[in-house]
């Protein structure tokens, strides 16, 4: 390991700041392991919330791990006389040490599910999981969207069951009474995982450009737009379609993704999430705590999050100098708000149904709320995403390449979160306290509208757009 | 009456003066290209007359319209640098939506023909976000002009393109009873769209005339039209 390239590359990822944050997370998940030795203890009913809490960091740790490498480490840096395989081995050591910074979030499952003697061994289990995630993220790299798909569910669907079930065969077996078995498969997976990828890790800029190809994607079924009037036409497009642009990098780097669907698909789909939602009451305790803390979850995700990032999605992908070339932007501006907002409306329609059954019968309250809340903020959460991503979003999605730092981390996104803070606020309160739920009701109402009607705030938004080079 | 009337135009980004008290007239049915180093503020004066941008101070008429006024949006054809259409749709749809939007008569037929003049048949059911940076050009420029537009703004508008397609669009442009305003980096490229040059740099006009001047002046120094073009941008 050349250690002078492996402290360029760390360097040139995350400040020494955030490599300090990582000593003192090691320093922490060290003293976890010391009070785990000391008051640890096999607690059986853990093992589920054990196995979650691995799985879902394990999916963090997989996804994220791309997130180190930037299209002109390829495009410049592998291109210089560096040796390309002892620069690769850093970049994987890099996202290995940086990533390593998740296992502590994994260490509060020392206290409850290793007994106090095994603490330390517990420490090694977390570590070699992370590089089992680390080693397939990198090795997928190569391969298609589907496969990775397909092998990071299978992992982590390995990595649940033995939450559910007693099953030894999994590192995280070594969580749910089976250490020994499952620190061996840990660690021998790790070691020879680790081993392949030092030995290819020269193939990573090919993987990359292989990865940068562009593929070929025939649509089945064009929409047809001849012959509608322009209103018709923009709500044609977004009621007919789901789609969005997106730079991703789950891959050895960043590249854009402009997936589509039906809308009779995400339909169907939305049906399945509705169903799970429903179900899951019936199982739940019947507890007003417990139906509250779901119902508070289900706000955030289906009526704020979802609504609003689509909206707030939706003008970043916007084409300025197709659509204002053809309309004024108040108009253009404000057909497709309301063709986002229908959409969304469209999709949680199971969920309203969904919600309606469940008042139906346990005839509570708390159901028809969310209801209310579900049919009008849904809607009006994405013509407020609409408008704020069009004045704060920072950067348009155009073509391949990367977000800047400074399009992530900019101002913009922290007034997006401050200006949404009383909305989600709102939106939650309005839950428990009937009046909020009128006045929800009516500010969001009265913001939409504001924002859709006004010919002035789309003219600015059009400015605002165009000068932040949206064209 | 100038088709394009761009008077004492000033705007400023901040603390960054793009166009500085910059004039352009252009009389209907000419060519102009539009020539300066990067930064110049060729982009920002496209945008204002393409009624994207307000400019800070200064009057901009297109045709007499205001270039925000629908009237203007009919006749102007917009291509900008690095054009993206909507990466999501597919190439026939990007123009049946377009057209649909602009409400264009005989969309079937404009859309065929794009299709075949650009060679983009093959790809009519492809994704945009899949295509070739030259095809998105292509496309980009059916798009900008399909509304048979009587001015056009156009970025480097033969970017990406292979010989044989620059030829065949150099040739529709030469058909257009229309009035140009070209902006590119592309000396070859201006010499055969475009009769006139306006070269500006740091938002201000610094030369103005015939390309034929400029080659005059060339061959008074034995230099190319490039550096004689460098010399005079050289001099603000």
């Amino acid at each position: 390991m050349n250690v002078k390239l492996l402290k360029f590359v760390l360097k040139t990822r995350v400040t020494s700041g955030y490599v300090i944050l990582i000593f003192i997370f090691y320093f922490l998940e060290i003293l976890y392991a010391v009070l785990a030795y000391f008051i640890g203890k096999t607690v059986k009913s853990e093992f589920l919330i054990a196995a979650s809490i691995i799985a879902s960091i394990s999916l963090m740790e997989i996804l994220f791990a791309g997130f180190y490498y930037k299209k002109s480490d390829f495009d410049f840096l592998f291109m210089t006389p560096v040796n390309r395989k002892e620069l690769a081995k850093s970049f994987f050591t890099t996202s290995t040490l940086i990533s390593s910074s998740f296992n502590f979030f994994m260490c509060y499952i020392l206290l409850f599910t290793e007994h106090g003697y095994f603490a330390f061994l517990g420490l090694i289990d977390i570590f070699a999981i992370l590089v089992i995630n680390i080693s397939i993220s990198t090795i997928m790299r190569k391969y298609s969207t589907k496969t990775r798909i397909i092998t990071i569910v299978t992992l982590i669907i390995w990595y649940i069951i033995p939450g559910f079930i007693n099953f030894p065969f999994s590192p995280v077996s070594a969580f749910t009474g089976h250490i020994y078995s499952g620190t061996i498969i840990g660690l021998v997976l790790s070691l020879l995982l680790w081993l392949y990828v030092y030995n290819k890790s020269g193939n990573l800029p090919s993987t990359y450009y292989n990865f940068m190809a562009k593929k070929s994607a025939q649509i089945k079924e064009n929409v047809k737009f001849s012959g509608m009037s322009p209103e018709k036409a923009v709500f044609s497009f977004n009621l007919k379609m789901l789609g969005g642009i997106s730079v991703m990098r789950v891959g050895s780097t960043a590249r854009v993704y402009a997936p589509r669907f039906k809308l009779t698909y995400s339909f169907i789909f939305s049906i399945g999430i509705a169903a799970v939602y429903t179900i899951l009451f019936f199982y739940l305790p019947k507890s007003l705590y417990f139906q509250f803390l779901v119902g508070i979850y289900y706000l955030i995700y289906a009526v704020i999050i979802y609504p609003f990032t689509k909206g707030y999605a939706a003008s970043s992908t916007e084409r300025l100098w197709l659509s204002l070339m053809a309309m004024p932007s108040y108009k253009y501006f404000r057909l497709n708000a309301i063709g986002k907002s229908l959409s969304t409306e469209i999709f949680l329609i199971p969920l309203i149904i969904g919600n309606l059954i469940l008042y139906f019968i346990f005839g509570h309250i708390l159901f028809l709320r969310m209801l209310i809340i579900t049919m009008v903020f849904g809607m009006l959460f994405t013509i407020i995403g609409y408008y704020i991503g069009g004045f704060y979003n920072t950067r348009q999605i155009t073509d391949l390449g990367e977000l800047s730092g400074h399009a992530r981390y900019s101002i913009g996104n922290i007034i997006t979160v401050i200006i949404l803070i009383p909305f989600v606020l709102i939106t939650i309160i309005s839950l428990f306290i009937i009046p909020v739920l009128y006045i929800g009701i009516i500010a969001l109402l009265i913001v939409s509208f504001s924002l859709i009607l006004s010919k002035k705030i789309n003219k600015r938004m059009q400015d605002s757009m165009v000068k932040r080079d949206f064209v | 009456m100038y088709c394009i009337d761009f008077n004492n135009i000033k705007k400023n980004f901040g603390n960054n003066t793009a166009l500085n008290d910059l004039t352009i007239n252009i009389n209907c049915g000419d060519s102009v290209s539009l020539i300066g180093p990067n930064g110049a503020g060729k982009s920002t004066t496209i945008k204002i007359l393409a009624g994207l941008l307000e400019p800070d101070s200064g009057d901009v008429l297109i045709s007499g319209y205001k270039p925000d006024a629908e009237e203007a949006k009919k006749i102007i054809g917009y291509l900008p640098e690095d054009a993206s259409p909507y990466l999501t749709l597919s190439v026939r749809e990007n123009l049946e939506y377009l057209g649909a939007l602009r409400g264009i008569d005989d969309l079937n037929y404009k859309t065929d023909f794009f299709l075949d003049f650009l060679k983009l048949r093959e790809y009519e059911r492809n994704k945009v976000s899949s295509l070739s940076r030259g095809n998105r050009q292509k496309l980009s420029l059916a798009l900008a002009i399909m509304h048979e537009p009587k001015i056009l703004l156009l970025d480097e508008p033969l970017n990406y393109l292979d010989i044989p397609s620059q030829e065949d669009v150099i040739k529709y442009f030469k058909k257009m009873d229309a009035t140009f305003l070209v902006s590119t980096h592309i000396m070859s490229i201006a010499e055969r769209f475009t009769d006139n040059i306006v070269i500006i740099n740091r938002g201000q006009k610094i030369w103005e005339g015939q390309i034929k001047q400029l080659k005059n002046m060339g061959d008074e120094e034995n230099a190319s039209m490039e550096a004689v073009i460098s010399q005079i941008m050289g001099g603000l």
